[in-house]
């Protein structure tokens, strides 16, 4: 009996969280129109998915933000972290991850509004150019926070010992921080590529009229209420996720191997 | 001769620091001091303090509250259980995965189980209560944000409770506790630390979560985070927004430091 | 510079503050080819002094020299030193063999060079046929001689040890003193070693520099340390010993615990206050009547090679004995020592002074212990 109720209550917890999803995907299949009686299995929202070019070009995209905020990212982030471990002063460090931390902790909304501002002072056209920037922006301070710890744990003994053996600055930067943080640069690519694929609220301030990504496109196919074709599409999405996840976690699993290996 | 060197590290990242973190907020509060018509203002924080604001700002934290508690009821227990369990890793992954779902599939979703003949009417026909209107009510909304943040207030409280050192809860035991004053006067006190995480992960987003309302509650809830997006993408009045928008960090602000150091938990 | 000199300091002064120095005014000549301890309590600048013959520091006054050329700006990756680390600092994303090989990657060798090297190296710390093996599969005694396996393929002329053994467990630790003190001989070069274990300094050293509060207190052999203490620090921390105040009544004459004693010393003022040393093992217990000095036994612990006997005397010193044979607490028993076991330390003696005040023991009496 002790282990029946948290049993129980753990099965009805995971039931709803999984129901709502797995009711979008089996409705993908339905013949019938609706999402609330099932008639038939059908393919032809799968198909009709695949022959809509416009939705294509809005998943590529997609990606292709994704893809390219993470990377520039990436980048920023692992020199924003090295800039705050390398910060001549402990006020300075702090200064700076807390200002790190504001775009992390601002509501979607405010980080929306605020970026829609700032393009439309300095000019940038909204469409393609404000949706990566705003990427860009959001992005930076999630890879920093994956980088960090991975610089924090690193004994400085190991750049002194890189230094005892003829190691120059640039040696030590590739040759032994830049391997030795690497598992930390993959998580941080990998959160920035979800935030971004994920991101709704931002990218619907900074879009224009002609610029759609899929979150935006859900969004406004939702508002005119329900097509089946959403569902065969969430289904891919939900599949592609787990894709995700998985890559995530084996990198999250060889960044703890790592971590063993410098215990002592 | 180092600090020649390292000054090239820090040229992107200020940069990025200067333009979309210090510009963007300094943006906001001088918006907020603007009307329609661009003239230096006050009427927008006077138009703040009337009660038409007043009441959406109040209702809007009520309904952040009721999504807070419950979510709070819900995923308390279910992380204690989780971290009991033989399958701790893989159950936390599956309460994981949910939250990778783009949030906006998740509540289209329940465009279709709330619908008027969909998964919850016809779950009530049969319980005999009969069917009701629940798409486009406040009740929806609540459930369904409830169910959107259940995952990240799980995540918080688990790792607190992951980190509490069992032996405390025998030595508890041990000095003659039941399990209910072990875990009032152990358990909890022990893992608030996760619980105010939590909190903070789900009260601010859902005080501003804007699609939520436009999706599931038709817009009889109005959060501030819909009368923000209102004013900027539908009537233009970006002085109005970026003045409740100034309310709305500093209502983040006071949370941050209610529910204590955040910085810490997060580095 | 009369000696093969490699490493010279000339009041090397290290400061972190107007009032944090950690190194005060150090100097020290240190020959080719023999293996130094820096010995100290935490804090008390032996690290410091190693930091900055590595490179990782400079003295904030004061000159270093190497092979005689000063090196004050010489940055660590050009000097010919390696360290040997207190964590060893192994590179986790690397290998063993990748590890090893850091240095001599760094020096552009030629692959079939570095391949023999490292082979060769792995060979001399007795771990052969490691190359291929994850540090993550390694012990911490493994890891330490990959730590040293690393630094002695880049030939240093210098190894720099910073308390390489104080994270291995007793059996080991003793084992890879005698692996450490062969391999420096078997190289030939010098060595630098820090620790605070005065047992592992005196087993392993050529010569010691014992450190208190960023100045060198005493330097010499183990034995000359030992036997010679200079004063109530250097006596405290090498080895346990019986400290008591007394008075020089003349020369060969010392006065303390209320009773006149024969000894060696001389040279001193009469009546000079000074403190007298004997170390436990120089006393020996023996029936009340028979000892110099009469005393009561307090406590009594079990060593296994002997007994350690707390006894005090009717003044109320106490007298710490290291004996073979057991006594019973309670019992007033009687300490006998030889005239040499008493070691008198004047008061604020700088070294000179001291080493002076010894070899005038040996031109003219010749009856001391030390050198």
């Amino acid at each position: 009996m002790a282990r029946f109720w948290p049993r129980a209550y753990l099965i009805f917890v995971f039931i709803l969280l999984y129901a709502p999803i797995f009711y979008l995907m089996f409705y993908s299949f339905n013949s019938g129109g609706t999402m609330s009686s099932f008639e038939g299995f059908t393919l032809d929202w799968y198909k009709e998915l695949f022959a809509d070019t416009r939705l294509l070009i809005i998943v590529l995209n997609t990606v292709v933000i994704a893809l390219f905020s993470a990377a520039v990212s990436t980048i920023i982030g692992v020199l924003g972290a090295l800039a705050i471990i390398y910060a001549r002063k402990r006020i300075y460090q702090n200064a700076l991850i807390s200002l790190n931390n504001v775009l992390i902790v601002s509501p979607d909304v405010i980080i929306g509004a605020s970026f829609l501002i700032l393009f439309t002072i300095i000019g940038v056209k909204l469409g393609f150019a404000s949706v990566l920037l705003a990427h860009i922006a959001f992005s930076v301070p999630i890879v920093v926070i994956m980088v960090l710890p991975k610089l924090e744990e690193m004994s400085s003994t190991l750049i002194d010992a890189a230094r005892d053996l003829g190691a120059s600055r640039l040696d030590i930067l590739t040759k032994v921080i830049l391997p030795y943080i690497t598992p930390g640069i993959f998580a941080g690519f990998f959160m920035a590529l979800t935030y971004s694929l994920d991101d709704f609220a931002v990218t619907f301030f900074v879009t224009g009229n002609g610029f759609t990504t899929l979150s935006v496109e859900i969004y406004s196919l939702a508002r005119r209420g329900i097509s089946l074709n959403v569902n065969a599409l969430s289904t891919l999405l939900f599949l592609f996720t787990i894709f995700l996840v998985i890559g995530y976690y084996f990198i999250q699993k060889r960044n703890e191997k790592s971590a063993v290996g410098v215990r002592k | 001769m180092q600090a020649n060197n390292r000054t090239f590290y820090w040229i992107p990242y200020v940069l990025w620091i200067a333009l979309f973190v210090v510009a963007p907020l300094l943006l906001i509060v001088y918006y907020s001091f603007f009307d329609l018509n661009g003239n230096f203002t006050f009427a927008n924080y006077q138009n703040f303090f009337t009660p038409v604001y007043l009441t959406m700002a109040l209702s809007s934290f009520w309904y952040a509250f009721l999504i807070t508690f419950f979510c709070l009821i819900i995923a308390y227990p279910a992380a204690y259980f989780i971290t009991h369990s033989k399958y701790k890793q893989l159950l936390l992954l599956l309460i994981i995965l949910p939250s990778w779902v783009n949030l906006l599939l998740k509540a289209y979703a329940f465009l279709g189980i709330f619908s008027t003949y969909g998964a919850a009417n016809s779950l009530l026909e049969t319980v005999g209560i009969g069917a009701r209107q629940i798409l486009f009510t406040d009740f929806s909304f609540v459930f369904v944000s409830v169910y959107i943040f259940i995952p990240f207030m799980i995540l918080p409280i688990f790792n607190a409770l992951d980190k509490l050192n069992p032996a405390l809860i025998y030595a508890s035991r041990d000095l003659g506790a039941s399990f209910w004053a072990t875990f009032l006067k152990v358990i909890f006190p022990l893992t608030s630390s996760g619980v105010k995480a939590g909190v903070q992960a789900v009260f601010i987003p859902a005080l501003s979560l804007f699609m939520m309302t436009r999706l599931i509650a038709g817009n009889r809830v109005i959060t501030l985070g819909t009368a923000i997006e209102q004013h900027f993408l539908v009537t233009q009045d970006w002085g109005m927004g970026a003045t409740i928008a100034v309310f709305l960090i500093l209502i983040m602000i006071v949370m941050m430091i209610v529910t204590g150091t955040r910085k810490k938990g997060v580095l | 510079m009369t000696r093969d000199s490699i490493i010279r300091f000339d009041r090397v002064t290290k400061a972190y503050g107007p009032n944090e120095r950690v190194l005060n005014e150090v100097s020290f000549d240190m020959e080719r080819g023999k293996f130094y301890t820096l010995l100290g309590p935490s804090g008390c600048g032996k690290t410091t002094i190693l930091r900055i013959i590595a490179g990782f520091i400079e003295p904030t006054s004061g000159d270093v020299f190497f092979n005689g050329e000063r090196i004050n700006h010489v940055p660590a990756n050009k000097r010919q030193v390696n360290t040997v680390f207190q964590d060893y600092a192994l590179f986790p994303h690397l290998n063993v063999y990748e590890n090893i090989a850091f240095g001599l990657r760094i020096k552009k060798m030629r692959k079939a060079e570095i391949d023999a090297k490292v082979k060769e190296a792995l060979k001399f710390v007795n771990l052969p046929g490691y190359e291929s093996r994850e540090l993550s599969e390694m012990s911490g005694g493994q890891k330490q001689r990959v730590a040293i396996a690393r630094a002695i393929v880049n030939e240093p002329q210098v190894i720099l040890l910073d308390e390489p053994l104080s994270a291995l467990d007793l059996k080991l630790r003793t084992e890879m003193q005698y692996e450490l003190r062969e391999l420096q001989q078997r190289l030939g070069i010098t060595f630098i070693f820090v620790t605070h274990d005065q047992e592992e300094a005196l087993a392993m050293s050529d010569e010691i520099i014992v450190l208190n509060e960023g100045i060198i207190q005493q330097s010499g052999t183990p034995t000359d340390i030992y036997d010679e203490p200079i004063n109530r620090f250097v006596a405290d921390f090498i080895g346990e010993s019986n400290i008591i105040d007394g008075v020089m009544f003349q020369d060969f004459e010392v006065e303390f615990a209320g009773r006149r004693f024969e000894c060696v010393d001389k040279g001193l003022r009469p009546n000079e206050p000074v403190e007298v040393i004997i170390r436990p093992e120089d006393l020996a217990v023996t029936a009340a009547e028979s000892g110099k000095i009469q005393a009561k036994v307090d406590s009594q612990l079990f060593r296994g090679v002997h007994y350690e006997i707390c006894c005090y005397d009717a003044d109320g010193n106490e007298w710490l004995v290291h004996s073979t044979k057991k006594a019973v607490v309670g019992d007033t028993v009687g300490l006998d020592f030889e005239p040499e076991a008493i070691h008198v330390m004047r008061l604020n003696e700088t070294q000179e002074e001291f080493n002076r005040r010894l070899e005038s023991y040996s031109a003219g009496g010749g009856q001391n212990a030390g050198k």
